[in-house]
């Protein structure tokens, strides 16, 4: 069963990913066939999305960085979490993170 | 999240169209092979044909413990201009190693040993993998290209098959 993204659950990005800020953006490579591959798909983060990136630091619950992005950007906390729940979901679902004990 | 960009969004890419400068490249396959495991990319220039060609495809494998021998073709920092290139050692000195494209007339001296990204081990071109010029065949190539009759055979060969418009890319 694949796991779901919880705001008490804390995650750090996986070891199965290199994530580089290249030309302003935040390129993510994947290395699951262990291989860094440039002509394979590769992933990007849109501003918002960076914004929840930098904050998966194996310290801060998914609730609490919700808490910091609600001074930053408009929205009801509802809304935010639901963005912050959304996206860690998705990367979880590609083993881009992963949950800290 | 109200915002400009809208909602937080993972965005799939194609690393084709990508273009990614010199420091970039440099960054990120170390950051990848830091990781200890091959980085392939695809390459732009001249300066290796014809072994390894404009758009053709390449994996380079970290270099670990492995011991740099002369013929290995490898990707490395130019201590000239800081940007990557992807050249074979035809030679060794005591700053550590010499290195020349084998299309090119000139060489790179003095290529620190910590300046060499990794090795190369594939070269593929047009999905087919390319095994002239990294087999058992690279220390003669390394030595013919030291002479520059590499150059030298390209031009001469070259012109005949119409190849003679393709200059080296530095």
């Amino acid at each position: 069963m694949e796991a779901k993204a919880g705001l008490g659950k804390i995650y750090k990005p996986s070891g199965e990913i290199v994530a580089r800020e290249i030309e302003g953006e935040l390129i993510i490579v994947p290395l699951t066939a262990g291989i860094g591959d440039m002509e394979d798909e590769l992933f990007s983060l849109n501003e918002t999305g960076r914004s929840i990136w930098k904050r998966l630091d194996g310290r801060k619950s998914l609730g609490e960085i919700a808490g910091e992005l609600a001074a930053d950007y408009d929205g009801g906390p509802g809304e935010i979490e639901e963005d912050v729940l959304g996206l860690v979901d998705e990367l979880l679902k590609r083993r881009m993170v992963v949950e800290v004990p | 999240m109200r915002s400009p960009e809208g909602k937080p969004s993972l965005c799939a890419r194609s690393g084709r169209e990508l273009l990614l400068s010199g420091d970039s490249l440099i960054g990120l396959m170390a950051e990848v092979m830091a990781e200890g495991v091959p980085f392939r990319f695809r390459v732009a220039g001249y300066s290796m044909s014809p072994f390894i060609r404009d758009g053709d495809v390449i994996t380079v494998l970290p270099k670990g413990g492995r011991r740099l021998r002369r013929g290995d073709v490898v990707a490395y920092v130019r201590p000239v201009n800081g940007r990557p290139a992807v050249h074979r050692i035809v030679g060794r000195i005591s700053a550590g190693f010499v290195l020349k494209g084998d299309h090119e007339s000139t060489a790179d001296f003095h290529v620190a040993e910590s300046g060499i990204l990794g090795v190369v081990d594939r070269v593929e071109r047009n999905g087919r993998r390319v095994r002239l010029g990294l087999g058992l065949g690279r220390r003669l190539i390394a030595g013919l290209s030291a002479w520059g009759f590499i150059t030298w055979a390209f031009r001469v060969f070259g012109r005949k098959r119409g190849l003679s418009g393709q200059g080296p890319v530095s």
